[in-house]
């Protein structure tokens, strides 16, 4: 098992899977959405978002059948950048919606974070807390040098410091993982 | 802390696996202890020396500084 019993080789193959096709199937589909009133050209793109997402659909079942929730938050990592909080709804009922979707996207979130710990034994735990620490360390650091270089960099978006934490985390915690590995 | 672990599993003719599974730990919990990058809480210690019916101090010894 590499690198622990939490995270296979072949979670890690489901993860590279999705995390490839998940940025294009979710451009390809908001290209769609954007081209809703030219019915031609918008559905092919719709098609080729669904069809892309179907894998990665399966990669994420696989991974969630196995419990190798570190890969979820991985996943997670790559997916919240594509999130994209500016495009308002634009009646109540849209905006309920939407917000019905963000916190099953939150909850789901915090699910597998409790259900990552809930799982792992005092070894492991202590291998989150320090992969947590250097990951809260390490964009904390990034965070104080973008806020001293803001004026020649661009705006800083809240989805990008969670995406960083998340993909900080999981990083750590693979080295850590090996650190104490053979 | 060095300790006789890989010994006594030995004697069991148990994998880590096996013991891992015996202490309810994950493989990579039992290697860490056996290779020293890792000491056990006392939980977990008393947890060893329980299932190989031995007192602590028979299984793990500190280094000396």
């Amino acid at each position: 098992m590499w690198p622990t019993e939490r995270a296979s080789r072949q979670g890690l193959i489901d993860f590279l899977v999705a995390a490839m096709l998940f940025p294009p199937a979710v451009l390809l589909l908001r290209e769609a959405g954007l081209q809703y009133l030219d019915k031609p050209r918008g559905m092919p793109l719709f098609w080729a978002g669904a069809a892309l997402l179907v894998p990665v659909g399966i990669a994420v079942f696989r991974i969630a059948r196995r419990r190798e929730y570190p890969w979820l938050l991985a996943l997670a990592a790559v997916a919240l950048p594509l999130f994209d909080p500016t495009q308002a709804p634009y009646n109540g009922r849209q905006r309920i919606a939407m917000a019905g979707r963000d916190l099953l996207l939150i909850g789901a979130a915090i699910w597998f974070v409790v259900q990552s710990f809930r799982r792992s034994d005092e070894l492991e735990r202590r291998i989150h807390h320090e992969a947590l620490a250097w990951s809260y360390t390490i964009v904390l650091a990034a965070l104080l040098v973008q806020s001293m270089a803001a004026d020649v960099l661009p705006p800083l978006r809240a989805t990008w410091v969670a995406s960083g934490l998340l993909a900080g985390w999981v990083a750590a915690w693979l080295a850590t993982s090996l650190r104490y590995q053979r | 802390m060095k300790n006789r672990l890989p010994d006594l599993r030995a004697e069991h003719g148990w994998s880590q696996a096996d013991l891992a599974e015996r202490l309810g730990v994950s493989r990579q919990t039992v290697n860490a202890v056996e290779t020293g990058r890792y000491d056990p809480s006392l939980p977990l210690a008393f947890a060893i020396a329980r299932l190989f019916a031995l007192p602590i101090e028979n299984i793990f010894r500190p280094e000396r500084r």
